[in-house]
C-alpha cells in the first residue's frame, strides 16, 4: 500500500518548494502550494505555548491579510483556538471546514465569525519539527470544499519539502554572515566595484595571486561556482553594500 | 525566453532598424556579466537609467544596486546568481530611484551565452515611459 499519492503536481511543486533557496523565493513557492489546493492563504508559525496570547508575534511567513490578525490579537482569540493544545501534542494534521456541524462546533462563535467574514472556512494545520528542534505548524486556509484524504496525504509530503527548504534557508541566513574573513569580504567588495585581481592587489598591497586566492576560498565557503554568483549572492546577503 | 523568430524578409526591415526603433525616445541600454571576473560592463544609457557616471570598465555594482529599491534588491541579486549558476535567461521589471524622491519602473532582460565572443550574461535594461497618445518626431525630420 502506498501511503503517499504521488502525482505530477506533487512533483512540480516540491521541485519547486526545493529550488527557493532564500526566504523571498519560499514564501511565494509556499504560495503557490496553497493555491494548487484551491487555498487562498498559508502560514507558518510557532506553534503556540499555553502561555501565548497573541498570533503575530508567533508568525514566520504569512499571507493572512493583515485585518484579521489584528482582530484576532485585539480580541484573544488565541484563548479559544480548539487546535493549539493538539498542535503541540499531536503530530497529526488538524483539518476543518466550517461547513460540517462538528467542525463548528469546535470554534467559539467570535472565531467562527472571523473566518466566515475572511472567507477562510476551510483550513489544514500540520505541525512539524524544525532542524532546531522548534516546533512550527504549517496553516494552509481559504474558501473551498473539505480537503480530502489523498490531499491532506499530498501536502504532508509537501510540508516536508517545505520544512527541508526552511532549514536550508534558515542555514543559509545564519551561517554564511560569518563564514567570509575580512580580507575575503574586502576582495568581494573590490571585485564588485568593478575591480580586477590587479587593481585589488594594488589597492590592498597584495599580489594578484593571493587575491584569487581570496576569491576562490569566497566562492567556496559561499556555494557558489564562479564571481558572478559570488558578487551577487554577496549582495544578496548584504555581505557588502 | 526564446519566441520563434518572426519571419521579416517579405517585410523588409532589418535587423538594425528594429534595435534602433525599440531605443528610441527613451533610455535604452545593453550590457554583460562577464561570468568570470563578475565585472558588469554597459552602455551609456544603463550608466543614465541608475544615474551612474559613465565609463567603458567595469560597473561599480554596489553604487547600481543602492539604486535600487530595497524589495526589489534581493530578488534581482537572487536572479542573477540563479542565471550565472544555471545559464538561463530572465526578465524582470522593478523599481529604480528616480533622483526625485520617488522610483521609475525599469526592466531589464538577459540571456546566458556561451560561444566564441565570451561566456556571459547579457541582456538590456529601459525605462518604461510608454503612455497612451504619445507622439514624438525626431528633430532632424526633412520635410518631403
Amino acid at each position: 500500500m502506498s501511503y503517499m499519492t504521488t502525482s505530477e503536481r506533487q512533483s512540480l511543486l516540491s521541485a519547486e518548494l526545493a529550488s527557493a533557496r532564500t526566504r523571498s523565493l519560499f514564501a511565494p513557492a509556499l504560495g503557490r502550494v496553497s493555491a494548487a489546493f484551491g487555498l487562498s492563504h498559508v502560514t507558518l508559525m510557532h506553534v503556540p505555548s499555553p502561555e501565548d496570547l497573541l498570533l503575530k508575534p508567533l508568525l514566520i511567513e504569512s499571507s493572512l491579510p493583515v485585518a484579521y490578525i489584528k482582530e484576532f490579537d485585539r480580541r484573544h482569540m488565541m484563548r479559544g483556538c480548539p487546535f493549539a493544545a493538539r498542535l503541540r501534542e499531536s503530530a497529526v494534521p488538524q483539518v476543518w471546514h466550517l461547513g460540517d456541524p462538528v467542525h463548528r462546533q469546535a470554534f467559539p462563535a467570535e472565531l467562527h465569525d472571523l473566518l466566515l467574514r475572511h472567507a477562510l472556512p476551510t483550513g489544514i494545520a500540520m505541525p512539524i519539527n524544525a532542524n532546531d528542534g522548534q516546533r512550527l505548524v504549517f496553516w494552509f486556509c481559504g474558501e473551498r470544499a473539505a480537503l480530502g484524504q489523498s490531499e491532506i496525504n499530498e501536502l504532508a509530503m509537501l510540508n516536508l519539502h517545505a520544512l527541508d527548504t526552511y532549514n536550508s534557508v534558515k542555514r543559509n541566513e545564519g551561517g554564511t554572515h560569518n563564514a567570509l574573513s575580512a580580507r575575503e569580504l574586502e576582495v568581494v567588495r573590490w571585485t564588485a566595484q568593478g575591480k580586477t585581481s590587479i587593481e585589488i592587489g594594488q589597492i590592498l598591497t597584495l599580489s594578484d595571486h593571493t587575491v584569487n586566492a581570496y576569491m576562490t576560498n569566497a566562492i567556496k565557503k559561499l556555494d557558489c561556482v564562479n564571481r558572478t554568483q559570488l558578487v551577487a549572492k554577496a549582495i544578496r546577503l548584504k555581505l557588502i553594500n | 525566453m526564446h519566441r520563434t523568430e518572426q519571419s521579416r524578409a517579405h517585410i523588409g526591415i532589418t535587423d538594425a532598424e528594429i534595435v534602433q526603433m525599440l531605443a528610441a525616445y527613451r533610455l535604452f541600454g545593453f550590457w554583460r556579466i562577464d561570468i568570470d571576473t563578475g565585472h558588469f560592463f554597459a552602455s551609456e544609457d544603463v550608466h543614465a537609467i541608475f544615474d551612474l557616471p559613465y565609463s567603458g570598465g567595469p560597473i561599480n555594482l554596489t553604487e547600481l544596486m543602492s539604486r535600487i529599491h530595497e524589495e526589489d534588491r534581493s530578488l534581482i541579486a537572487e536572479t542573477f546568481e540563479q542565471a550565472s549558476l544555471r545559464g538561463v535567461g530572465f526578465h524582470f521589471v522593478y523599481r529604480v530611484d528616480n533622483r526625485l524622491g520617488g522610483y521609475k519602473m525599469v526592466r531589464t532582460v538577459g540571456q546566458f551565452r556561451d560561444d566564441k565572443s565570451g561566456g556571459g550574461i547579457v541582456g538590456v535594461t529601459y525605462e518604461f515611459v510608454e503612455k497612451l497618445r504619445v507622439v514624438g518626431f525626431e528633430d532632424s525630420t526633412i520635410p518631403r
